[in-house]
């Protein structure tokens, strides 16, 4: 017999019923928790339920706390509870977890009712029902759960295209959510789009590892969904269906792959009777979709639908904007594709080459200049991808620049080329204008030059007659001569120049001469600085009797010239080396020195005009820059080639050939 | 007596140099400033030698040597043209009718002057 019992017998006493054994097999009888504490909680009685369900001997249950038996954080909950039910309250829907003997959890209910004698709180009386977790709630709260997770996943799609104006990048966007939603080998994208130069998009993306044989049969499946279709771009689209091949994102093809769709499901994209294309998902695993489609992936074809008609919305005005651009520029612009035909030319194209451009191609284009080879400048660009420039062609009395510019998609590769033609005709005319000035200008210093130095030269015979030259006076005259010259020297250069330049009166009259009787006379001119700087200069000529076919007082200025720049720039007491040779095609010159050389990083520019590289400079010597440019300007209008080795503080040697 | 040379040049301060020059090595010295004047000078003064330039107004070098050429006065008469081009095509046209030599303004000295005259007038 329970002593719990007893106890509760002494307490309840002025109860008739609980002293009968009926009350307490009623007690033990019921199929509740039935547990008695007194005020502070303290368990006085567990029923037989109460001890079965927690696994202890009544014994042990005595004097344990109600917080004994309750899971740890329900442990604040049954105090306050306990004391609520103290103070007089019967506190119901309690719901608790109660911890066994061993440890075992029992989710319970049930109520908490405190017993009063007198005003003063005697016992509380617990009675819990065991909870078991309805499975049929379990199965709702799943659904729920599930429907909400892909509203979100729906939502998220939505809110992502919102932010995208890039087909592919809204594939990509779609395919991560079908990932979420559906399970698939593979999903196709075939949009058409007018916005698209070959008017589709067709993209295969592979999320499994699949072979030809898979996306062959993808295309079969589609092919065959839209061979009723009446809309006469999308017809010849599918009309070559078969050559297509879609561009292959995700996994790479498995060349070793057999597998092939077991199950496959067509989403079209549609916008009232509008076909826009349609996106094709399937499994290599049978059964996938037999549910067909449902309202979700219903509500995202809609949403890509709007997508992308929104984003040809968006390409079109675009388009139009970037057409106008173009049409209004001053250049002429052809632009073209992959196959070379002339996309896009805007007015000025059509007015600059005289080209009905629905009618020309271009090979039309390229036959408009010969010389100019633009169809190999054109292959070089769309190889190379990049930009490549010609620098001045002649068409129509005008003359253009002309570009060619790669036209590269979202990836960098190449897909249009675009030709830009740029009128350089008023650059040339101001160019030749400045060109006629520079001659003009100093054709007409030559004379008030030959007046100075004449006079000069009369000024200093008088002063002589008169007797007494002081040194003071002998050197100014020496001095204004000395200056006079230099001018008398970069006029005459400049002269040359601008006949060079304008091909005006520079033209090559070929005589024959003998070699070494024109260097007798170079040398005699008393080359600047031979005899001061003691350089000497030899020369070498084989065979001794050469004679040349050549412009005799043009070629006698470049030797002149060059043998000067040795002097000019040789270390005292060295040597000029002038060497001749001949073979049967050309006469070999070359004029060797032992001075300061040419720096290397200004070896490209040695020959430009103007131009004077900084040691010759530094020099502290007159010199124009302008003698090298003319050197190679005659040897190269004779037909031949003038080149130079040099060495810093070595020595330089130039070489020149004329052809016989 | 003093040799006459007749020196036709447009350039005022050319001329100058020129007549100084020649006056100093004892000649006696004409000037004429264009090509009419010239052809006017040669055939009535009847100069020696004559210097011609060829870049005149009114009428040029080349001209006034053609034209005086055929004048009973002006067919033997030595002329030296005093050219700032240094191309030598002028020159060879020139040697056609009847130029003696020629000297380049722009590249010669002018104390070479006197004795080349000198030499032609030999």
């Amino acid at each position: 017999m329970d002593s719990g019992l007893k106890e509760t017998n002494n307490r309840f006493k002025h109860i008739p019923a609980m002293d009968s054994g009926e009350f307490q097999a009623f007690l033990n009888n019921s199929d509740d928790i039935i547990i008695a504490t007194d005020p502070d909680g303290t368990i006085k009685f567990a029923n037989l339920k109460a001890r079965r369900m927690l696994g202890y001997l009544a014994y042990e249950l005595e004097d344990k706390k109600i917080i004994n038996i309750v899971k740890d954080d329900h442990g604040s909950y049954a105090e306050e509870v306990v004391a609520k039910a103290r103070r007089g309250q019967i506190v119901k829907d309690i719901k608790l977890i109660l911890v066994g003997k061993q440890g075992q959890k029992i989710m319970v209910e049930g109520s908490l009712t405190p017993l009063f004698e007198h005003r003063e709180c005697t016992s509380l009386w617990a009675k819990f029902t065991t909870v078991t977790p309805d499975a049929s709630t379990d199965k709702e709260i799943k659904k729920l759960r599930q429907k909400r997770f892909e509203l979100e996943a729906l939502k998220s799609l939505s809110d992502r295209l919102t932010n995208i104006f890039d087909l592919r990048e809204a594939i990509k966007t779609i395919n991560n959510y079908l990932s979420e939603v559906l399970e698939y080998s593979s999903a196709a994208y075939l949009i058409f789009s007018p916005e698209h130069d070959d008017g589709y998009v067709f993209i295969n993306y592979l999320k499994d590892k699949v072979g030809k044989k898979y996306i062959e049969a993808v295309k079969k499946d589609i092919s065959s969904h839209l061979t009723n279709e009446r809309h006469k771009e999308i017809k010849q689209i599918m009309d070559k269906f078969t050559d297509i091949k879609p561009e292959i994102h995700g996994s790479r093809l498995d060349s070793g792959s057999r597998s092939v769709p077991r199950s496959q499901v067509i989403f079209p994209l549609k916008l009232g009777a509008a076909t826009l294309g349609l996106i094709h998902i399937s499994s290599s695993k049978p059964n996938r979709y037999l549910g067909g489609t449902n309202w979700l992936t219903d509500a995202m074809v809609v949403t890509f639908v709007l997508f992308v008609v929104r984003l040809q919305m968006v390409l079109r005005a675009q388009r139009s904007r970037t057409e106008t651009l173009v049409r209004s520029l001053s250049d002429g612009i052809i632009m073209f594709n992959d196959q070379l035909n002339i996309t896009l030319m805007n007015e000025q194209g059509q007015e600059f080459t005289g080209l009905d451009p629905n009618l020309a191609s271009l090979r039309d284009f390229f036959a408009l200049f010969p010389k100019a080879n633009l169809e190999s400048k054109t292959t070089k660009m769309l190889v190379s991808g990049k930009t490549v420039h010609v620098d001045n062609v002649h068409l129509r009395s005008r003359h253009y620049e002309i570009f060619f510019t790669p036209v590269k998609d979202n990836q960098g590769k190449v897909v249009n080329g675009a030709i830009v033609l740029h009128d350089i005709t008023r650059l040339k005319e101001i160019d030749q204008m400045k060109t006629d000035f520079v001659y003009i200008a100093s054709h007409q210093l030559r004379t008030p030059l030959t007046g100075i130095k004449w006079f000069i030269k009369l000024l200093e015979k008088e002063i002589i007659k008169n007797g007494q030259v002081t040194t003071r006076e002998k050197e100014c005259l020496e001095q204004i001569t000395l200056s006079n010259n230099i001018v008398i020297k970069l006029v005459n250069d400049l002269l040359n120049v601008s006949r060079i330049e304008t091909g005006h009166k520079f033209k090559i009259e070929k005589t024959s001469f003998d070699f070494s009787v024109l260097m007798k006379e170079i040398l005699k001119d008393n080359v600047v600085g031979m005899e001061e700087n003691n350089i000497t200069v030899k020369v070498k000529c084989q065979p001794a009797k050469l004679r040349l076919r050549a412009d005799r007082t043009k070629v006698r200025q470049v030797i002149h010239n060059l043998i000067t720049n040795g002097v000019k720039y040789s270390l005292s007491g060295g040597t000029v080396l002038v060497n001749a040779k001949a073979d049967k095609k050309q006469v070999i010159i070359s004029v060797k020195d032992s001075g300061i050389g040419i720096p290397k990083n200004q070896q490209q520019d040695i020959f430009s005009k103007f131009f004077r590289a900084d040691n010759a400079s530094a020099k502290g010597l007159p010199g124009s820059g302008l003698g090298l440019y003319m050197a190679k300007a005659v040897v190269e209008a004779h037909g031949g080639k003038m080149s130079f080795k040099s060495i810093l503080n070595k020595g330089t040697i130039f070489t020149f050939t004329l052809p016989r | 007596m003093a040799k006459k040379i007749l020196v036709v040049e447009d350039v005022s301060f050319l001329q100058n140099a020129i007549k100084m020059v020649l006056e100093d090595a004892g000649y006696e010295v004409l000037t004429a400033s264009d090509g009419l004047k010239g052809l006017n000078a040669a055939t009535t003064k009847k100069p020696d030698l004559i210097l011609l330039d060829i870049m005149m107004p009114k009428m040029d070098g080349m001209t006034m040597l053609k034209k005086l050429r055929q004048h009973p006065n002006g067919k033997r008469v030595p002329v030296i043209i005093l050219t700032n081009l240094s191309s030598e095509e002028k020159l060879i046209e020139a040697n056609k009718e009847g130029v003696t030599d020629y000297f380049i303004k722009s590249d010669w000295e002018i104390e070479e002057l006197p004795e080349l005259v000198e030499n032609k007038l030999g």
